[in-house]
């Protein structure tokens, strides 16, 4: 199963923080608590819209055609997610 | 909403730029035609009247002061309610695009109909003068140019949302004020010319 990280505390909807990191191997625990960075606390869909733009070099041109969708449109999204960011950036 | 419907009400999330504006010049060469044949003019961005004689040169002027107003507004609006982040081609490609459904309009005047209903509903009789024929030509064209114009009016609104990325209720004020004061300008234009 995929399982989605929570971005949100599901009680009071604050940010989340990570306590504890576990390596896969040895199974060694680390706790404390550090802050997600700010591309992990975008959403699974906004994550990928970064994910595509890099392996597209920057290009909305090429993410349009591959989307096919039209260049406002993607451009648009990313004007989106830009503002998310900065609304994030400022909390 | 199922594709073709999105297609045929938003058709800009997946056609803009140079090809819509290429389609659009198209479709306003296209209108033309239909226009001059059924005595139609486009004599303000959201007007449709039939006169009695109609010239190719006052068609053609119609059209290029409605798309230069749309293009012009719209872009004045977008600079002021989202800033300098969307492309002017994006624009006029969607403007021009969305005057598709005035090719089809004209065609309510096929054989001078529209016109002579036009003309017995001014004589002082109104209504009352008209022939069943008449009046139910009339409620079917009424129907006809209402649906036309609301096509075209909500092709105009994504025309605007998708190149200018203005979302919710500003979306809407700055279309509505934008839509009147271009209506105001294409009449200014068209009427000085």
């Amino acid at each position: 199963m995929n399982k989605k990280l929570p971005l949100q505390c599901p009680s009071c909807t604050s940010k989340l923080s990570v306590t504890s990191l576990t390596c896969e191997e040895c199974k060694t625990t680390v706790t404390g608590t550090y802050s997600m960075p700010l591309l992990a606390r975008l959403s699974n869909e906004d994550q990928l819209f970064v994910l595509e733009f890099l392996k597209s070099s920057g290009s909305i041109k090429e993410m349009a055609s591959q989307a096919q969708v039209s260049y406002p449109t993607m451009r648009n999204r990313l004007d989106d997610l830009i503002d998310t960011i900065k609304k994030m950036e400022k909390k | 909403m199922n594709l073709s419907l999105k297609l045929l009400v938003n058709p800009f999330e997946r056609l803009a730029g140079y090809t819509s504006l290429w389609i659009g010049i198209l479709v306003g060469v296209c209108s033309i035609i239909p226009a001059y044949f059924f005595n139609a003019r486009y004599d303000g961005v959201l007007d449709l009247h039939f006169t009695s004689h109609v010239t190719l040169t006052k068609i053609i002027i119609d059209q290029l002061a409605n798309l230069f107003s749309l293009m012009f507004v719209f872009s004045i609006a977008g600079l002021l309610v989202k800033g300098n982040t969307f492309r002017l081609v994006d624009v006029c490609g969607t403007v021009v695009f969305s005057r598709f459904p005035f090719i089809i309009a004209p065609f309510i005047n096929m054989g001078g109909g529209f016109l002579d209903m036009q003309s017995t509903l001014i004589k002082p009789t109104g209504l009352a003068g008209l022939s069943s024929t008449q009046a139910m030509f009339l409620f079917f064209s009424t129907v006809f140019l209402l649906f036309v114009i609301v096509w075209y009016v909500t092709l105009l609104y994504h025309a605007y949302k998708v190149s200018t990325n203005v979302k919710g209720w500003k979306a809407i004020v700055s279309f509505i004020v934008a839509i009147v004061i271009a209506e105001v300008l294409s009449k200014a234009l068209i009427y000085s010319i």
